[in-house]
């Protein structure tokens, strides 16, 4: 009997894994045909598909070693302009070295930051959203006051200050960049589980008797997942945009490793005789940070429809 | 009722400031001994335990806090190590430079945000407003010290017009709060078009127009007065974007402010109090720059009850 029982319930669980293949697949073309029918999606992602093969294959794509110095070829313009080549696209710095290659080879530096830091911000925005918008009450308001007070600090001087104090380095920024930018998370999932909680199958759940744990993860995280998404894609070129300007500032990557504000850095005292050091990196940066956001826009109408400005 | 809520206004502010005191007083032990960041590397063991009584960083932690908050009420946070001033005094120095240049951008900002949001979304759908948001989108995405660097390129190095460094004549303001306005009227332009747009939609407006009022009139008494309302609260929070944007710009164009003060303390001389003494700073303002807003939003808009 119980044999019996446990085929069938197995067979059910085969089966049921199918229909949720079926379902994936349909969301997924669903996902594609909405793709197609927006510009602004279609160019995010080509910008973003683009920055993610340059991180991963960086170093095999670079035209000439981003380290070597050739003394003979210092400061030459971009390829176009008079006294560049093609053999520099993009010209070469006060040392001689290639800038296309510098800046292929720093892509991977910020896109990791980038993603690595948004992803923890992100776990611990969310857990502290949950916490306080679910058991509300004195928890909800301490949590929140603590959010609005570091919202107090504007967030490029904290992590000015942090990474001055704590010392620069990638792991470093990573955690500084994340332990500074997770309130956003927190006031977003807040508000949606705030309204999401006197939903009727929150109140079904609790009527059953689930335990508050389960009907947290199961019922309104996944309510709340498409704007964490949106959320969580804008941060990443929000952190981007803030690695650079600290790198840049000399207060985050550090020389050996290679970094687009740390090129630009390379480039300030230069702008009167070699402007292109300076401002090539920050094209690569504009772009991505624009791929981004287009690919957020997009995600942003993709998933939640009604939000549409 | 307004006075009581000012008053509810400043008891949350006074919670805000206490916990970021104790943001500020931990981001020196953020490492665990203190000396580890203050002291040079060059100190010897002797010179590093006598730094530490003098600081008091061998009392219980709490013992340092209280005596850390008891001298930040009354404005003391110490010497500064590098200028070996009073720090609160070094930053209240440099602090109105950084209002200045926050009060040109803001000027600029608005100048150039509100009849771009407000014709793009009068003619929405139009030429004009897809290129004014491809132009906003843009903007937000180009890095501050990238557009400052570009400025300087084209108005110091080239045309030979503005200085680019140091704030010794009035036209050297021109360039490091263009570069801060403009990166906040694209965030700017946004908020003024979605809410003219959402004003818009309103039944007073539909009702307005099927008076038969002309359109001019609609438009500047029904939607306009309206649709400002909202910029202004988003203007209250844009200003703490604008205050940490001066960090960058102040130290591309060597602008004498709190932002640069508080870089070079960080990277040139580990000057932990005047680090502190500066985030004090820049949070005090963002707080009390969002209170006048908020109060100012009282009086503009009747609509508001108080919910205090």
């Amino acid at each position: 009997m119980s044999q019996t029982l446990f085929k069938s319930s197995k067979h059910a669980l085969a089966k049921s894994s199918l229909v949720e293949r079926r379902r994936r697949w349909v969301g997924m073309r669903r996902l594609l045909r909405s793709l197609r029918a927006s510009p602004v999606g279609i160019c995010g992602s080509l910008i973003v598909a683009g920055v993610l093969l340059v991180a991963l294959l960086g170093p095999w794509l670079t035209p000439h070693d981003p380290t070597t110095a050739n003394f003979r070829a210092r400061e030459q313009p971009p390829a176009g302009l008079e006294g560049g080549s093609w053999e520099y696209p993009l010209g070469t710095d006060q040392l001689g070295r290639d800038i296309l290659s510098r800046i292929i080879v720093g892509t991977r530096v910020s896109v990791v930051i980038g993603i690595a830091s948004v992803l923890i911000s992100s776990v611990l925005g969310v857990m502290i959203g949950l916490l306080a918008g679910f058991l509300g009450g004195w928890i909800d308001l301490g949590l929140m006051r603590i959010v609005d007070a570091t919202l107090a600090i504007p967030y490029i001087v904290l992590v000015v200050a942090v990474s001055g104090v704590v010392g620069p380095g990638l792991l470093t920024l990573i955690f500084i960049l994340a332990l500074i930018n997770w309130q956003a998370y927190s006031r977003v999932v807040r508000s949606e589980v705030l309204s999401v909680r006197e939903r009727d199958y929150v109140t079904a759940a609790y009527a059953i008797g689930q335990k508050k744990l389960p009907i947290m993860l199961r019922h309104i995280l996944p309510n709340v997942t498409a704007s964490i998404i949106v959320l969580a894609a804008l941060q990443v070129a929000l952190t981007i945009l803030a690695e650079s300007s600290l790198s840049f500032l000399g207060l985050g990557v550090q020389p050996p490793t290679i970094t687009w504000g740390l090129i630009a850095a390379d480039g300030r005292e230069l702008v009167g005789s070699a402007w292109w050091i300076a401002t090539m990196p920050g094209i690569a940066i504009t772009l991505t940070v624009l791929g981004i956001t287009f690919l957020g826009d997009w995600l942003r109408d993709y998933l939640d429809p009604q939000l549409q400005p | 009722m307004i006075v009581r809520y000012i008053a509810y206004r400043l008891g949350l502010m006074v919670i805000s400031i206490f916990i970021i005191s104790i943001v500020v007083f931990f981001l020196v032990r953020l490492k665990g001994d203190p000396v580890d960041v203050m002291a040079p590397p060059y100190f010897s063991e002797e010179q590093r335990d006598e730094l530490r009584r003098a600081w008091g960083f061998d009392k219980p932690l709490l013992v340092q806090y209280r005596i850390f908050l008891s001298k930040a009420i009354t404005g003391d946070f110490g010497l500064s190590i590098a200028y070996k001033t009073d720090a609160m005094r070094l930053v209240l120095e440099r602090l109105g430079w950084t209002y200045l240049l926050t009060l040109a951008a803001t000027i600029i900002a608005v100048a150039i945000a509100l009849p771009l949001g407000i014709l793009s979304a009068l003619k929405r759908g139009s030429f004009f407003d897809l290129s004014v948001t491809l132009t906003v989108t843009i903007g937000m995405a180009m890095p501050s010290f990238w557009l400052a660097i570009v400025f300087i390129i084209i108005f110091s190095a080239n045309l030979k017009w503005l200085p680019a460094f140091g704030a010794l004549e009035p036209k050297s303001i021109i360039l490091p709060s263009l570069v801060l306005g403009l990166g906040m009227a694209a965030n700017l332009s946004r908020i003024v078009r979605s809410s003219t747009l959402e004003v818009l939609r309103q039944q007073y407006v539909v009702t307005a127009r099927a008076k038969g009022l002309p359109e001019r009139i609609v438009i500047w008494r029904h939607v306009l007065s309206n649709s400002l309302i909202p910029v202004i609260t988003a203007l209250g929070l844009q200003i703490g974007w604008l205050l940490g944007g001066a960090v960058i710009v102040e130290q591309v164009f060597a602008w004498p402010g709190l932002g640069r003060l508080m870089v070079d303390a960080v990277t040139l001389h580990r000057d932990v109090t005047v680090v502190q003494a500066g985030l004090l700073w820049f949070a005090l303002s963002f707080l009390l720059i969002n209170l006048i807003v908020d109060v100012l939003y009282l009086f503009l808009d009747p609509r508001i009850k108080v919910t205090a």
